[in-house]
């Protein structure tokens, strides 16, 4: 059974828990209390994550951390359409990888200003909203003229890709850190489409779409 | 300085003993006013803002409780953290960009339990909130909701099935509230939650929350995430409110025959003179 | 080129402000906007109605935007409080399902239209249809909308330096045209061919965001089909973003970049908008009937049938499922289902339950009420009929809830549609118009003097599966409706499939005795009938000297000095001491108990 360590109010654990529900995938949650007592960065959970970070996967004695190679790993592992991530497209297969890197940027802006708002992390917070506005206004000019060519997802076409879960969770928690989504429709299309899958779940924070 | 003397001189939780050791600087806002908490070496707190000295903190129900007044008034009662037999928990402190006067009143409603709390609180199609009793007690000045009752599919960390749940509401202070709610695991005794706010601004605040529950069964990480799941759910929809701080009359914000609660504690502030965190 | 003309006085044009693209509120999005601080929820109803909204709950200020659309109304995210398209009346409010959400509950509504490809929203007071001459006739099609931030003359100005390669020539990489710059409250520049022929033009609207922040909406148009193509969409937003750039420049700020707190802007500018009337979705035109007792029997062993003749006239018409108000002595007012066929419109044929408990009403008619009688109607709206365009109806009634179901029954009957009805009743003598039953028999079944788990089996079997072409009407005594909410909830019916119509006995009446209303001031006296609130009279007589907010006795607003009588609280505001006192009353649902009473107004 994969065994997931997470925190429920985490975005970057959730990227998990929600695309296993997408794909249909059983697996066993360990809480780990990121707030208030610091669990991932005991010496326990060091000594599984050395980086003291949150979400790590393990399944069938392989240890994975970093929400996006550990979405690489499952769509791989477990999507037998192949669509999730395309590893026999090369060029579809690149696209994807690069709008990974760019959830990473979303994580190190956006969620950090929600920290900061949230929990007090001493972060820059006009530096954090002013960055992870420049990457909205990016996304919803790239998703709008994807919506031109008929597509639906980041990476295009009509079926999503591990981009859009990556992506998904803290352009969606945006407002937790004081950045305003009323400018970006194209994004905001993108995450009805997404909160519309079949099997999707929300976290604290996300409302269902129903 | 503020003017509402009303708000000015009462006590506000500002920090949890473990964060401010001797020897260290805890900086914290109260009220707009930028406020210093240090320790003594034998354990007394001490606060100043700016270079004014304040009245010395004093714990209090699990958190170092700090005031800008020279004579804020006494405490609330609280006697469920005394109680023995109860797990004493506290799920964090949270940040929220709205007039705490609101956190208060979103932590005394029922109404919202199926639609923000859908799976835990409350559940379409059971969207009916029975008619309850509310009332002043005027002895303690509080504004005290009582006979209330929801069904609920997960009440606590504890609940392992759906089940009816009662509620009695305190709002014990203009900004500190407790809530008791049937015990899962003793239907006889209720779970006690309290909500200390600390008005940051007039449009911000930090929410506190001190938790004494009758669970021996869970971990205490378990209760904290539920709660703290609980307030990630609440905390969208009270920092999208307009205005961010509260109306005290009803021409803005109109209520209907089951917000009792609310309309009288709107109420009990404007007749207490309470204006700093409300829509003026 | 042309010469930009200075700013022309307001026209009614300018009223009209682009808000958004067609795009944005296509399927089911809540589109959030602002024009001048003041901030709007914009959408479009499954029917293709726009609409714009001032983006605040009236229950608890909670944006609408965050809410849900449901095709023809918007719920809110907080409570669920459903506000429907058009008039942004509320409709219904889930923690009191079995009310009719007071008419002064909605959302504060904009003139909203949709033009070539845009949203534009008025501001203004008076409004005139909005029409942009050049576009009209010509292919169009919106680009996309640009924040800018400045302040929208810097942003005009600055775009008047606007230059495009006109769609088919793109390929070509052609040089950007000749422009000709046409100012008329928006900004319109031409690419024109050396022969001066317009080839296409691209139109800029300018949405005032706030001082500092102004959106750029464009559409392009011509009198031949646009050679639409990523290509083209890319060169705007190219040259769009190049204007941005030096406006940028030159006015040295950036967009704003949290989220902006607009409390006093959008509420006073709502407040100083004259609201309108209270628009009552129920409302009742219908005047009282005056009417006689033509017949009464017993027609179950706790029913009375009663049919009801008007003294005068005809009858106005009404739908299976309809009930009527009957007025009775000492101001009591029960309401009674109509159990009518379709075919019979001359009388009225009623139901009525003797109740163990009654404060009157049941007993009155089924002990005091004679043949010859006569009797005041009237008739509220119906807010429990048949779905029109449900294939299958399946009808089920506990005790007396049989009356406005087995009206249903015999309409659907009559339409030859199938349906099936179920009638839970607690024994063979305890079934009320057996003979009407009969007419339909060939589509009912009985469960007679079912213990409660029996009942509850039998509703599980009927509402397991849930049936898509099938619309559920239940109506009978609280506890099966409450077993009917639950066992449909569970089995996955769309609650938009199920229909209740409650039998309370306990909500709250809004009647009570006449009374004669005096005020003290202004020297006048009124009559006070047992249907209408002290309010109500009032504004009739043209004196809106009551400020009122909730209309439900439950916010304080209302509240009025009483000088003399003796108040009937109907309120849940007032302190145990203050109505003891009767030095005041909530004018909206409280009443007299004495026969006299004064206010100080």
């Amino acid at each position: 059974m994969i065994k997931l360590y997470d925190y429920e109010l985490s975005g970057n654990c959730y990227k998990l828990r929600l695309f296993m529900n997408l794909l249909g995938l059983p697996y066993e949650r360990v809480p780990v209390e990121f707030y208030p007592s610091k669990e991932h960065k005991s010496r326990e959970f060091l000594r599984i994550n050395p980086l003291g970070q949150l979400p790590v996967l393990v399944d069938d004695g392989l240890v994975l951390r970093d929400a996006q190679a550990i979405l690489v790993y499952l769509a791989s592992q477990y999507d037998d359409t192949c669509r999730w991530y395309p590893t026999n497209e090369p060029r579809k297969l690149g696209v994807v990888n690069m709008w990974l890197s760019f959830a990473d940027g979303i994580t190190s802006s956006a969620s950090a200003a929600r920290l900061h708002d949230m929990l007090f992390y001493p972060f820059d917070i006009d530096a954090c909203r002013e960055r992870a506005h420049e990457l909205f206004a990016i996304l919803d000019e790239h998703l709008w003229l994807v919506e031109r060519d008929g597509g639906q997802w980041i990476c295009g076409g009509d079926t999503p890709t591990i981009a859009d879960i990556a992506n998904f969770p803290y352009v969606m928690l945006a407002e937790d850190g004081g950045i305003s989504r009323s400018d970006y429709r194209a994004i905001n299309r993108w995450l009805d489409r997404t909160r519309a899958l079949p099997g999707f779940i929300v976290m604290p924070g996300i409302f269902p779409i129903e | 300085m503020i003017e509402d003397k009303t708000v000015l001189d009462e006590w506000y939780a500002l920090a949890e003993p473990r964060q401010i050791s001797a020897g260290q600087i805890f900086e914290t806002r109260l009220l707009g006013q930028r406020v210093e908490l240090g320790r003594n070496a034998d354990g007394t707190y001490l606060a100043r803002a700016g270079e004014v000295a304040l009245l010395p903190p004093v714990e209090r129900f699990g958190m170092v409780w700090g005031t800008l007044g020279q004579a804020p008034k006494p405490f609330f009662h609280f006697p469920e953290f005394d109680e023995p037999d109860r797990t004493i928990c506290n799920p964090g402190s949270f940040g929220v960009s709205v007039s705490g006067l609101r956190l208060i009143e979103n932590f005394l409603d029922m109404g919202h339990f199926p639609f923000v709390h859908a799976g835990y609180l409350g559940e379409e199609p059971f969207t009916e909130v029975e008619p309850y009793q509310v009332r002043i007690d005027h002895e303690r000045d509080e504004v005290v909701a009582t006979e209330c009752r929801f069904y609920q599919p997960r009440a606590a960390a504890s609940a392992g099935k759906g089940d009816d749940v009662q509620y009695i509401y305190r709002a014990v202070k203009p900004f500190a509230a407790i809530l008791l709610k049937t015990c899962p695991l003793a239907k006889d005794r209720f779970d006690a939650l309290a909500l200390f706010v600390q008005p940051v601004s007039e449009d911000e605040c930090v929410a506190h929350t001190m938790m004494a529950y009758i669970d021996a069964t869970s971990r205490p990480s378990d209760l904290r995430i539920f709660q703290q799941t609980i307030f990630a759910q609440d905390r969208p929809i009270l920092q999208n409110q307009v205005p961010r701080r509260l109306p005290l009359d009803h021409q803005l914000e109109i209520p209907a025959r089951v917000d009792a609660t609310s309309v009288l504690y709107r109420r009990w502030l404007r007749d207490k003179g309470v204006t700093y965190g409300t829509y003026r | 080129m042309g010469t930009v003309d200075s700013l022309k006085p307001k026209t009614l044009q300018q009223e009209w402000i682009a808000v958004c693209s067609g795009d944005d509120v296509q399927g089911r999005q809540l589109a959030q906007s602002m024009v001048q601080g003041v901030e709007l929820v914009v959408w479009r109803d499954d029917a293709g109605v726009v609409n714009a909204w001032e983006n605040r709950c009236p229950h608890r200020g909670v944006r609408l935007s965050m809410g849900i659309h449901r095709g023809d109304h918007i719920q809110c995210q907080y409570h669920g409080w459903k506000y429907r398209s058009c008039d942004g009346a509320c409709i219904y409010i889930p923690a009191s399902p079995a009310d009719i959400p007071p008419a002064t509950i909605r959302a504060r509504t904009l003139p909203c239209t949709e033009r070539y490809g845009l949203v534009w929203v008025n501001l203004s007071d008076a409004v005139a249809p909005m029409e942009w001459p050049q576009l009209e006739g010509d292919f169009v099609v919106a680009l996309k909308a640009l924040p800018v931030g400045a302040d929208v003359e810097t942003v005009k100005r600055q775009f008047e330096q606007y230059r495009f390669v006109p769609s088919h020539r793109l390929d070509a990489g052609a040089d950007k045209c000749r422009m000709e710059v046409t100012f008329t409250g928006a900004m319109s520049l031409a690419a024109t061919a050396d022969d001066r022929e317009c080839l296409e033009r691209v139109t800029f609207f300018f949405q005032p965001v706030r001082t500092n922040k102004t959106i750029v909406h464009a559409v392009l148009s011509g009198k031949q089909p646009l050679n639409v193509c990523r290509s083209l969409y890319e060169h705007h937003l190219d040259a769009m973003k190049a204007v941005r750039a030096d406006v940028t420049r030159a006015a040295q700020s950036d967009l704003a970049t949290e989220i902006e707190t607009t409390d006093w802007d959008t509420i006073r500018f709502f407040e100083k908008r004259r609201l309108g009337a209270p628009v009552d979705p129920y409302s009742n035109p219908l005047p009282a009937l005056r009417m006689k007792v033509a017949r009464k029997w017993t027609s179950a062993r706790d029913v009375a049938g009663v049919e009801l003749a008007p003294c005068a006239g005809d009858l106005p018409s009404f739908s299976a499922g309809a009930h009527i108000d009957l007025h009775l002595p000492h101001g009591m007012i029960r309401q009674y289902s109509m159990v009518n066929a379709p075919a019979e419109r001359e009388r009225l044929v009623l139901g009525v339950k003797l109740e163990a408990d009654s404060r009157g009403g049941s007993r009155y008619i089924h002990q005091t009420l004679a043949e010859g009688d006569e009797i005041t109607v009237t008739f509220p709206p119906n807010k429990f009929a048949l779905v029109a365009d449900a294939r299958n109806a399946l009808l089920i009634a506990g005790g007396i809830g049989i009356t406005p179901i087995l009206a249903m029954a015999q309409e659907l009957a009559s339409q030859a549609k199938p349906f099936t009805l179920h009638y839970f009743a607690r024994g063979e003598d305890f079934v009320a118009f057996p003979e009407r039953l009969a007419s339909v028999a060939g589509n009912t079944a009985l469960h007679l003097a079912l213990s409660p788990d029996a009942t509850l089996q039998a509703l599980r079997e009927l509402l397991t599966p849930p049936s898509a072409d099938t619309c559920v009407y239940v109506c009978g005594p609280g506890p099966l409706l409450q077993a009917c909410r639950k066992l449909a909830h569970e089995a996955g019916w769309p609650p938009s499939q199920i229909r209740f119509e409650y039998f309370s006995n306990d909500t709250v009446s809004r009647h009570g005795q006449a009374f004669t209303l005096e005020l003290a001031r202004q020297k006048r006296t009124f009559a006070v009938p047992p249907q209408k609130t002290i309010v109500q009279v009032l504004r009739e007589h043209g004196l809106d000297l009551i400020e009122t907010s909730c209309e439900q006795g439950v916010c304080g607003t209302c509240v009025t000095h009483v000088v003399e009588g003796e108040p009937d609280h109907r309120d849940v505001y007032l302190s145990d001491d203050e109505k003891c006192s009767g030095h005041k009353l909530l004018a909206c649902v409280s009443r007299a108990k004495s026969t006299k009473l004064v206010l100080d107004l």
